[in-house]
């Protein structure tokens, strides 16, 4: 690697003026093939460097979405109209026209349909009307933020205000992480980047990507990735003010720790989810769940349903990727932090090496009740 | 095969035999791949078997790991290969087949693994195997990394390929050298179809052979530069850095883009390739050409159906089971059906374009040899008169061994 450190711009308001040229030849293109835009774009002359006119190409294609669904409709439609070869224009026209008609469209939307899903040979469409220039800005500064963080070594954010949002999906994503409080009363994520790891880099790059959203919901922050792209070292900063796409709402399918959570729960147990996190000396530790278990008398009220007093908190927290020096760090922390009953419940799939602890779990898409219950019984 | 007694060999001990060497159901094998497998053995089980596309190269590996009946592992380059080992697998062997990769991950006493999935689990489970085969072994060193064989300890080691990379190299240090070679030509009329290969040169239109030289002249003037610089010692990677950081390279790169594109698919290979398909109208026929590009762009103007590989796996399976009855009879395609593809019968190959690889050319024309009786496969391939395509014809020729037919009636 480079001992020679470059540095990763971001787009601003002085990417505008190119920008708005590269729109134009979108505006230009409309309805054609996608290959015959990039040839417009490597024939024209943009004051930018090819590597930040893909990135807003990338943007463009973001912004028009919807990939799965013209892969269903373009596979639907070749399966209608492509076959025999249709040797002249006649022939051709008449397969073009019964397909139209088949599905109540003109001839022209088969003839763009049927590559739509195809990166290069599906027509160049904006749906909805010449986005302006500082959308592309913002949806390029995501593209260039998250391929950085899927090539880093290590990432660090610094968060101010609502650092519970960013400290959660790094759980929820299962990235190897550990949190601490910072002398500026921030609290600092110290993420492992792919690239520090063996295994698994791409889908553990993706999952650490999907930090990089939530940054636009954060009012004050600071992030610094260390990257390395083609065996040299680039590193990246950002900071408001900077323009992100404002996040959208996804819906998602519950987490691990939700739906344990809910196992808990319809088997009596009282469960809080998210409890607030603990102090372990200058670091913080985020456990998924606090559990409170009915012990002595209380077990007994609690079979006769009437919940008494005596009960034991029980901490749960969900690792995703990890390795045993992680797992030992991890156990470390608690103890740190004066907890003696945790349970760390390792993802069998994402785990390079397990702990032999009698407080390490591992399983595999769903948590196990019998075998958590094991521990504390 | 099913007469010959099994057993393990002496140099792997300690694997769980029983596993892999019972209820095997083998049919018999032919001349040459008996031959193949008795030069395996002979080479003390290592090394590299040459057979022609279609001549049943897996059918020697199996026979080789029934024969042995160690713990074997069979990488292959693509999923659909994996899924083609698999049920050739599952058809001659009760066991259950271990597979890695296509969201799979299960090891078995026989393994079948893609490349990349092998790089991954070669760590872990590389001393599991006594017997490793490499398919599509040319691309050992290059798509099928030679750290991946390094980290396997199985000590009987075959490739398969249809066409041998030259001695040496990674492929000879991590499997063998080959050890059994035979042509196309040897086998045709026997376990290979009859076929003739037909160039059909194709003559320019007035304004494209115009656009033609201007660009090919702008193209050369700045490579002899060049070259000249180099003092005739060039490659042309080394070409590609040099001239992309000036304007006038680019420029020359920009000309070279533009006149190969240009004879990918002239209005001369259009009309002649309007001609083929309807005088083989209702024949299987396969058209290559040298780019996605210009794949497409047939599909676009015939509506016939392109297979490359951003065609996802759901739908070139049902595209390859429409072509295999009789549906859709014509497929166009520039590399993905080249090799590594289980392709129904096919009557004719319509060469559009291609690199200069008569390895490739190799691979293409094996698409339509498998055997039937009383065919007479057709290869045609287009050629621009008077242009670089001309040497690359030639070049690919150098793969074969027999006479190529001129034929001047379609142009």
């Amino acid at each position: 690697m480079s001992a020679v450190a470059t540095e990763i711009r971001l787009f601003d308001q002085r990417d505008v003026p190119w920008i708005g040229s590269l729109l134009d030849l979108i505006v230009h293109s409309l309805g054609q093939p996608w290959r015959v835009l990039l040839e417009r774009v490597a024939h024209a002359d943009l004051e930018a460097h090819p590597s930040r006119v893909q990135t807003v190409l990338r943007a463009v294609r973001r912004l028009t979405g919807g990939k799965a669904e013209r892969t269903r409709v373009a596979r639907d439609l070749r399966a209608l109209v492509l076959g025999h070869p249709a040797l002249d224009r006649d022939a051709r026209d008449a397969r073009l026209s019964i397909a139209a008609t088949t599905l109540g469209v003109s001839r022209s939307d088969v003839e763009s349909l049927l590559w739509a899903d195809l990166a290069l040979e599906r027509p160049v469409v904006l749906p909805s009307g010449r986005p302006p220039e500082a959308a592309l800005i913002a949806h390029a500064n995501l593209d260039r933020i998250q391929r950085a963080v899927r090539r880093a070594r290590s990432v660090q954010i610094r968060a101010w205000d609502r650092a519970n949002d960013l400290v959660r999906t790094v759980a929820r994503y299962g990235l190897i992480s550990h949190v601490s409080r910072g002398a500026r009363g921030e609290t600092i994520l110290d993420v492992t980047g792919p690239l520090a790891l063996f295994h698994t880099t791409t889908v553990y790059g993706s999952a650490l990507a999907q930090l990089v959203p939530l940054l636009a919901e954060q009012p004050h922050f600071e992030l610094d990735a260390v990257c390395e792209f083609d065996g040299i070292e680039q590193t990246l900063r950002v900071e408001p003010p900077l323009l992100l796409p404002a996040v959208r709402p996804s819906r998602r399918a519950p987490s691990i720790a939700e739906r344990l959570a809910r196992d808990l729960q319809k088997a009596k147990y009282v469960v809080e989810r998210e409890p607030s996190p603990l102090e372990a000396g200058d670091e913080l530790v985020f456990p998924d769940l606090a559990i409170d278990i009915a012990v002595g008398d209380a077990a007994s009220d609690m079979a006769a349903g009437s919940p008494g007093a005596g009960f034991e908190r029980w901490w749960i927290e969900i690792v995703g990727f990890s390795t045993a020096e992680y797992l030992t760090y991890k156990l470390d922390r608690y103890q740190a932090a004066g907890v003696e009953r945790i349970v760390l419940l390792v993802d069998a799939d994402r785990t390079t090496e397990l702990l032999d602890h009698p407080r390490v779990l591992p399983f595999r898409r769903r948590v196990p009740l019998d075998l958590l219950e094991g521990v504390w019984r | 095969m099913a007469d010959e007694p099994v057993r393990p060999p002496d140099i792997w001990e300690g694997a769980p035999k029983v596993q892999v060497s019972s209820a095997w159901q083998l049919p018999p094998l032919r001349w040459y791949q008996q031959a193949a497998l008795a030069h395996w053995r002979i080479a003390g089980q290592r090394g590299v078997i040459a057979l022609p596309t279609g001549s049943g190269k897996t059918l020697v590996a199996l026979a080789a790991i029934a024969e042995l009946g160690v713990p074997a592992l069979i990488v292959v380059p693509t999923c659909v290969l994996l899924d083609q080992w698999a049920e050739a697998l599952s058809r001659c062997w009760q066991g259950e087949v271990g597979r890695l990769g296509d969201g799979e991950y299960r090891v078995g006493a026989i393994t079948v693994s893609t490349y990349s999935s092998a790089v991954i689990w070669a760590p872990r489970i590389g001393d599991r195997f006594g017997l490793v085969i490499v398919d599509e072994a040319h691309h050992v060193g290059a798509w099928c990394p030679g750290e991946v064989l390094e980290m396997l300890v199985a000590p009987a080691r075959m490739g398969l390929t249809a066409t041998p990379p030259p001695p040496g190299g990674e492929l000879g240090e991590r499997v063998g050298p080959v050890i059994y070679s035979i042509g196309v030509d040897a086998l045709t009329g026997d376990a290979l179809a009859e076929y003739e290969l037909v160039t059909i040169p194709i003559a320019l239109a007035p304004p494209e052979r115009v656009h033609y030289r201007t660009q090919r002249g702008r193209f050369a003037h700045v490579y002899a530069k060049h070259a000249r610089r180099q003092r005739g010692e060039m490659s042309w990677h080394q070409f590609v850095r040099t001239a992309t950081r000036t304007t006038e390279g680019r420029e020359a790169l920009e000309a070279w883009k533009d006149y190969r594109a240009l004879i990918a698919y002239p209005t001369g290979k259009q009309a002649a390739l309007r001609e083929l398909l309807a005088r083989h109208r209702g024949e299987r026929t396969l058209v290559f050409t040298g780019d996605n590009a210009t794949a497409y762009r047939i599909a676009r103007e015939l509506l016939v159906v392109p297979i490359t590989h951003e065609i996802g796996r759901v739908e070139r399976t049902q595209v390859l089971e429409r072509f295999r009855t009789g549906e859709i009879t014509v497929l166009v395609s520039s590399q993905v059906l080249d090799e590594g593809f289980d392709l129904p019968d096919a009557d004719i190959a319509i060469i559009v374009g291609g690199s200069s690889s008569a390895r490739r050319q190799v691979q293409r024309i094996g698409r339509v040899l498998r055997p039937r009786p009383g065919k007479q496969a057709l290869v045609y391939e287009l050629a621009v008169d008077d242009t670089t395509e001309i040497e690359y014809v030639r070049r690919r020729r150098a793969g074969l061994e027999r006479p190529v037919r001129a034929a001047g009636g379609v142009r």
